[in-house]
């Protein structure tokens, strides 16, 4: 799984270096084993999508770790943000306590499942309901953060 | 081997058909539904959480021992 992730990003490297592309996005899986591990490295930055859960609180802290490790700038995307305000706060906290961007708060919404099962992405699903405009917004933030500036 | 599909009545057919081609029993169908999402978030077992749910998990429970002993018994 490890090498499959590091294969799959060796090819989007010299695909983007042959079309002279300057933005990789590197969807990384869940949780925090190696095939995360295998996505941060070498990242200009990473954004943590975090769900307000207590497991989802867990593995921000440790991503947050594993990120630290590798010297990457984080930023951090609040998914469901609406579903638990208690968590959320907390997430909230820890992104300040660390110095990390928060550059959404996107709530709990059945459009992202929707499009799913459509095998569509939100945008190309519904790319101006609710969900869609959070969408834009987050993006935009992370355009806007200092570690997406540098590299520009 | 059997199946519990989640978030089954926002889907389509899709996972229906494929359980059906292959012979594989679904066990149990969990809606989407933003209670459970709720409760998971506080880190409560939904089984638990949800009393009728806790029938429907002691239903599939059943039904997984009755598929481990017929699959005993076939080797």
């Amino acid at each position: 799984m490890k090498e499959l992730v590091a294969l799959v990003r060796q090819q989007a490297k010299q695909l983007a270096e042959e079309r002279g592309l300057d933005l990789i996005l590197t969807d990384g899986p869940p949780g925090v084993g190696c095939p995360v591990i295998a996505s941060v490295g070498g990242a200009t930055s990473v954004v943590i999508v975090a769900d307000p859960t207590v497991s989802g609180i867990h593995d921000m802290a440790r991503a947050i770790e594993l990120c630290r490790h590798f010297k990457v700038p984080v930023m951090v995307c609040i998914n469901k943000s609406d579903l638990n305000p208690d968590n959320s706060a907390t997430i909230e906290r820890m992104a300040r306590e660390g110095g990390l961007p928060v550059v959404g708060r996107v709530p709990f919404d059945q459009a992202f499942t929707r499009a799913m099962v459509q095998g569509k992405t939100l945008l190309e699903y519904d790319g101006t309901g609710p969900a869609g405009v959070h969408l834009r917004q987050v993006w935009e933030s992370i355009l806007n953060t200092s570690a997406m500036r540098v590299e520009k | 081997m059997g199946l519990v599909i989640n978030r089954a009545d926002v889907g389509d057919d899709h996972v229906r058909d494929y359980a059906r081609a292959e012979g594989l029993p679904i066990l149990m169908e969990i809606p989407y539904d933003r209670q459970i999402a709720e409760s998971y978030s506080r880190g409560e077992m939904f089984a638990l959480a949800f009393p009728e749910w806790k029938a429907r998990f002691r239903e599939m429970i059943e039904k997984i021992e009755t598929m481990t002993v017929k699959g005993a018994g076939a080797q």
